[in-house]
Parts: C-alpha cells; sequence; structure tokens
C-alpha cells in the first residue's frame, strides 16, 4: 500500500501494482495504453508546468483512466494517496480531503460518480466512494442530496459495521444543517453515543473526527437555539480537541463559530424586551414617546452591546487570518458572510455589501448552494436597511435565497426567509401579507422545534427591527 | 462571429436548440438574439485553402473544391480533412479525388438539400430546425472522416494507432505523451515523428498553445469520436 508515503505527485504506476513491461503480453494493447497514460497523468504533476490545481487534476485524470481499465482498487489508492506540499501551511492530506479541503467539492462529486458508474453492479466495496460523494454534496451545500446517500448506506449496511456509524453520524450532521432538527436532535445523542463508544474500544479509533464533527452540531443546535453559554463552551471543547487530535483542516471553524456566538449573543433578552415595548410604540404610531423612551432604556445599554460585536469582530478577523493561511478560501468566504453580519449589526450596511460579496462570490466559486442563500439573505437584508429605495433588490435577493433554501431541503433556512418576506411586505405596504409571513415564519420555526420564549421574543423584536426600527439588528 | 459589431456579452454556442431555451429566451427581447451559424463562406473557404497550400490549382478544381465545400455546408473539419487528403494522398490533385469521391459528394448534396427542404421551417411556429440538419451534417462529416481513417490505416500505420491510441485523453497533451504510445510499442524515433507529422499534415490533430506547458495536441470532439470507435479495434 502506497497510503502515507506520497508526496505531491510522486505515485508510480510501480505502486499501484502494475509493470508495463509485464503487462504487455497479459493484457489487451487498448489496457496497456490506457495504463501509459495513467502513468503519463500520475508523473506529470512532479514537473514545474502544472499549477497545484492542475495537479490535482492529473490525479484525477489518472483516476479516469484506471476506471476505463476497471481498476477499482487502484482507483482507491489513488483517492486515498496523501497529498503533501512542502512550500505550503497546507497539511498533509488525502486526495479527498484535500480536494474538500480546497473547496474542488464538484470534482470530488463528478470523480465519484464516475466511479460508480463504471463499477455498478460490480462486487467491489463501492461503500467509501459513496460515502465521499455524499461528503461532496455536503460540501457543495446540498445537503438533502447528502442525506439521501447516507440513508441509502445505513439501509444497506449491517448496524454494526463502521460503515454505517459513520453513514449514520454524517447523517445526523446534514439533518441538523439544514433545520431537521426534530430528527436529527435525538439521532445525534444516539449517534454521539455509538460513536464514542466505538471510538473507545477500536484498537485504532478512525472515526474521531466524526465524534468531534457531531460534538460541534451539538454546539451549532446550542447556538440556535439559544443557549449561547452553553454553546460558547462546546465550541471551545470542540476546538481543544481538535488540536489534541492534531486535526488541522476544521480547527479554526470552532472560533468562528465563537465569533457567531458572540454577535448573536451581543443583545442581552432585557435589552430585546425593551427594544421590542419601544418598537410596538412606533407601530401605534407613538413615536414620541418611543424616542424617550429608548433613550432611557436601550440608549445605556448600547456600549455593552458593541463591545461584544467587537469581540465577535475580533475573533472572526483572526480566523479570517488563519484561513488566509492555511489557503482554505472556502472558509475565508465563509467568515467574510460572518464579517458581513457583524457590521450590518453594527449598522454599517455599505460595509456589510463588500463582505457579503466577497462571501457570494466564493461560494459561487465553490458552488455551495447553502453558502450562496445564505448570502442572497444577507444582501436582501443590506439592500432592505440601505432604504426602501433599494426594495426591489431586496425582493430579487431574498426570492433567491428562499429559491435556493427550497430546493436544497434547508428547513431552517426558509423558515427565516418567510420572515424576510415579512419585512419586504411591511416596505411594500401590503401589511396583511407582511403579517401572514410573519405568522408563516413563526409556525416555520415551530415545525423545526425551535420556537421558545426566547425565540419568540427573537422574532418578534426581529420584526419589529426590520419594519419600523432601525433596520440593523439580527437573530 | 466574424462579424464587425458585436454588442452581446454572453455568446451561448450549441449544436441543439432546445424549445425550452427558445421559450425562456423570447420573453427577454432586449437580451436574446439568436443567430443560426454556418459553415464558412466561399471566401473564407478561399483563405482555408491558402492556409492548408491547395491554393496553387486551376479554376475547374477550384470550382469542386467549392461544390465540395457548398455540399459539406463549409463544415470546417470536413474541409479541412478533404483538403489535407487531397494533398497528401492525391498529390494535391483535386480531379483525382472527384473521379474517386465525386458520387460520394454528389450523395451529400441531395440528401442535405432533401433535409433543407423538408425541415427548414415548421410550420406553426416558422423556426429553424436546426437539430435534425444538424445530425444530419455530422452524420455525413462522421463517414467522411471514416473514409480517412480507413485509407490512413492503410497508409501509415503507426499514425493510424497513434490518432486511435490518443483519443483517450480528454483534452489536449503534451506531444511527447502521444509519442510515448509509439515508444512503448517500439516504433524507432523517427518514425514516431513521421507518424505525428502525418496526423498533422492532414490536419487531424490540433495544435494548442498553453502558457505555462507549452505547444499541446488534442484531437476535435468529431474525430476524437471515431477514434474511440477504431481504437476498440485494434489489436
Amino acid at each position: 500500500m502506497i497510503q502515507s508515503k506520497l508526496i505531491l505527485g510522486q505515485i508510480t504506476l510501480e505502486d499501484l501494482g502494475i509493470d508495463l513491461k509485464n503487462i504487455r503480453r497479459k493484457l489487451s494493447i487498448q489496457v496497456r495504453h490506457t495504463y501509459v497514460q495513467v502513468k503519463q497523468w500520475l508523473s506529470a504533476p512532479v514537473t514545474n508546468e502544472f499549477s497545484p490545481d492542475q495537479q490535482v487534476e492529473g490525479f484525477l485524470q489518472a483516476i479516469r483512466h484506471l476506471c476505463e481499465v476497471e481498476n477499482f482498487e487502484a482507483t482507491i489508492q489513488i483517492l486515498k494517496a496523501q497529498l503533501e506540499n512542502s512550500a505550503s501551511e497546507i497539511p498533509s492530506l488525502p486526495l479527498y480531503s484535500y480536494l474538500l479541503y480546497k473547496g474542488l467539492g464538484e470534482q470530488l462529486r463528478e470523480t465519484t460518480e464516475t466511479i460508480l458508474a463504471k463499477f455498478q453492479g460490480q462486487e467491489a466495496d463501492k461503500c467509501f466512494i459513496q460515502i465521499l460523494q455524499a461528503k461532496a454534496y455536503e460540501s457543495l451545500g446540498k445537503q438533502g442530496q447528502a442525506v439521501a446517500l447516507y440513508k441509502n448506506i445505513c439501509s444497506n449496511r449491517p448496524e454494526q459495521s463502521v460503515e454505517y456509524l459513520e453513514a449514520f453520524c454524517r447523517l445526523v450532521v446534514c439533518q441538523v444543517q439544514i433545520g431537521n432538527y426534530k430528527d436529527g436532535m435525538p439521532n445525534l445523542e444516539s449517534a454521539l453515543t455509538q460513536v464514542t463508544a466505538f471510538n473507545r474500544s477500536a484498537a485504532s479509533p478512525n472515526l474521531t473526527e466524526v465524534e468531534i464533527d457531531l460534538l460541534e452540531n451539538k454546539a451549532i443546535y446550542k447556538m440556535v437555539a439559544g443557549d449561547f453559554d452553553e454553546a460558547f463552551s462546546f465550541f471551545q471543547e470542540v476546538f481543544d480537541l481538535r488540536r489534541s487530535n492534531q486535526i488541522v483542516t476544521s480547527r479554526v471553524r470552532p472560533l468562528v463559530h465563537q465569533g457567531i456566538v458572540l454577535r448573536k449573543s451581543a443583545a442581552s433578552s432585557s435589552y430585546l424586551m425593551k427594544l421590542l415595548f419601544v418598537n410596538s410604540l412606533r407601530l401605534l404610531k407613538l413615536n414620541g414617546l418611543a424616542d424617550a423612551l429608548y433613550s432611557h432604556f436601550c440608549l445605556p445599554m448600547l456600549p455593552i452591546i458593541q463591545q461584544k460585536y467587537d469581540s465577535a469582530e475580533t475573533l472572526l478577523s483572526q480566523a479570517y487570518t488563519l484561513y488566509e493561511g492555511l489557503e482554505d478560501e472556502a472558509s475565508v468566504g465563509w467568515v467574510s458572510h460572518h464579517l458581513g453580519w457583524v457590521k450590518l449589526n453594527r449598522g454599517e450596511a455599505a460595509l456589510s455589501e463588500g463582505y457579503a460579496r466577497v462571501a457570494i462570490e466564493q461560494y459561487e466559486r465553490d458552488g455551495n448552494q447553502r453558502g450562496i442563500s445564505d448570502c442572497h439573505e444577507q444582501l436582501g437584508r443590506i439592500y432592505l436597511a440601505m432604504g426602501n429605495q433599494y426594495i426591489e433588490e431586496a425582493e430579487y435577493h431574498f426570492n433567491h435565497s428562499l429559491s435556493i433554501r427550497e430546493s436544497i431541503g434547508n428547513l431552517h433556512g426558509a423558515a427565516s426567509s418567510t420572515l424576510n418576506f415579512a419585512f419586504l411586505y411591511w416596505h411594500k405596504k401590503d401589511y396583511l401579507q407582511s403579517y401572514q409571513n410573519l405568522l408563516e415564519g413563526i409556525q416555520g420555526y415551530y415545525r423545526i422545534r425551535l420556537l421558545n420564549l426566547k425565540r419568540m421574543i427573537g422574532i418578534l423584536t426581529l420584526f419589529s427591527v426590520w419594519t419600523v426600527g432601525n433596520r440593523d439588528w439580527t437573530m | 462571429m466574424s462579424g464587425v459589431l458585436l454588442q452581446g456579452r454572453i455568446i451561448l454556442t450549441s449544436q441543439d436548440l432546445p424549445t425550452e431555451l427558445i421559450e425562456i429566451g423570447s420573453q427577454y427581447p432586449n437580451f436574446w438574439y439568436c443567430q443560426r451559424l454556418s459553415g464558412l463562406e466561399p471566401s473564407e473557404q478561399e483563405n482555408l485553402l491558402q492556409k492548408t497550400g491547395l491554393d496553387a490549382i486551376e479554376q475547374n478544381e477550384r470550382d469542386l473544391l467549392l461544390r465540395i465545400g457548398t455540399a459539406y455546408q463549409g463544415h470546417p473539419l470536413a474541409l479541412r480533412t478533404i483538403y489535407g487528403e487531397i494533398l497528401n494522398d492525391f498529390r494535391g490533385n483535386v480531379l483525382i479525388y472527384w473521379d474517386e469521391f465525386g458520387s460520394e459528394i454528389e450523395t451529400v448534396e441531395q440528401a442535405l438539400e432533401l433535409v433543407t427542404q423538408s425541415g427548414k421551417y415548421d410550420g406553426s411556429q416558422d423556426r429553424w430546425k436546426l437539430d435534425n440538419y444538424s445530425i444530419t451534417l455530422r452524420r455525413f462529416v462522421k463517414t467522411r472522416l471514416e473514409k480517412t481513417f480507413q485509407r490512413l490505416k492503410q497508409s501509415n500505420y503507426a499514425g493510424y494507432f497513434l490518432l486511435c491510441i490518443a483519443s483517450t485523453y480528454r483534452c489536449p497533451v503534451k506531444e511527447s505523451w502521444w509519442l510515448e504510445h509509439l515508444e512503448y510499442e517500439e516504433y524507432r524515433s523517427e518514425q514516431q515523428s513521421a507518424a505525428l507529422q502525418t496526423l498533422k499534415d492532414r490536419f487531424l490533430i490540433e495544435e494548442v498553445l498553453d502558457e505555462r506547458k507549452g505547444r499541446l495536441i488534442g484531437q476535435h470532439n468529431l474525430i476524437r469520436s471515431v477514434a474511440i470507435a477504431h481504437r476498440q479495434t485494434l489489436d
């Protein structure tokens, strides 16, 4: 086996167990010459003519040729071969992880599709490839499709198998990510128990990364459920675990989430209650009284909120720099999206747009549908914050966001989108539609089991802020 | 594409024109313009003759080439391979080529004329039936290429072998990669170069310049599809 040995571009036919001289009499001329091409694609990357992206493409070309000659084993070997780039901070990774890390999920999806199509009906164990394909869909923000694949794997593998456990854990992660908390949260507890037991009992635990991913998603749930302190601690635990297990690729992620928690928790419940009350007075056209009460109750709390935004921005900026160092462009886009929210919360809509544009361009390059939909929502809010003269632009982005979220089955996102239309219709003076969307949005949160008193106050405050308020605060 | 004024910013080329595309495009008359691309015009065919070195011919030969060009609707790939064949296998003599393939050209003329007449317009929507026409022309070009391959197989097996075996490259690659296949089959260095030169002379391969990798060699999709079929028959 060649695993753990490969330095970028130095894998040979011999590593794959193929000797071009010896196969001369054994294999057909077509197969032999396909191996010549495999050799060329494998050796090409060592030359200076190839950029890193072309180097990776060379490996994928080799895999396609190996599919032509139906050499499944060699195909898997190349996918698992470690890529190491000494001239970069990027850690040594198997080819498939490298593709995901570098935002090349579409190439991984295409490659796995080719492999699965070629070896369909053959005895080769394709579970590893199926899991990779599902991971590729995850990286493209198509969690709905990933869920279907993971379910399929789970239904075809024995429950005691490692493959079943990995697929089940990843299924749970996807369920949480698309807001299917109803299924996701009970499954998450069960998956966490199983995978922890497995990792403790196995001679060489290989699902540690999955276990930490589950913990991270538990933290994400805590965050969206409004349990900010608990979420913050969980993310710290995830960060520490990744560091102690030397998992470099996703180590920065919990820092970003901590930044998000700081932003989301900046405005306390007490502040939100006061703000809701003040904005309710504005709804009743009692603006004078509202202004007076705002100055008396809300204004003194703003410095504390701004401090929290400062902390969030500092943390996110640090993560941004770390990701830049790791050449993780996809994550740079993600952090940029969240820096955009901080700016919007500070009332700096124009600055926020810059961050949102960087993020959406990156997501579009990566084909990350979930990310694209989140950025469209963000841009919609930014335009709405800029004033009613930009209402058409806001509507355009809200429509795009909802349409993508529905297509990828993002329930949480869809509920949030419904609220966006409540704000939009308000400013179009269609108050009936506005209230209808508000109710539907509340129902959406109820359906995904995220509706509690805290959330209810949050939604009503959000509605008031984006209709009669300053159009800055976000949940 | 060679028009003087082009205001478009997005150009989508397609060998098919699905109804859905027309329906969507028609909703935006200010931004939608559909231009059916034909093959080379007679003047452009004349340029191609000069480029390929087949311009030193008599007027009657030129007329025959123009007729071939009209038959294949100026399809650049078909014309290039025909010119290459005339230059290499018929020593540039168009009359001898016509003696051998004239009847085939006439068949193409008649068949394409028939398709043009029967399917030019869709009565209800006054729309060009591009797909039907395009498929027929493509079939004839493929048939022509098939004959080119057969001739190449007989006259230069190394070149034929190389063209077929390299058809599985999905993108242009270095010349040395192509030659490595002949080397693996123990062809001598001069035989390798001669085989590649034959393919170049007959315009069966395309050279591409890449900033980083230098000169690369690839195949036109149509040639590649014929070559892949022939590759299966190699032994």
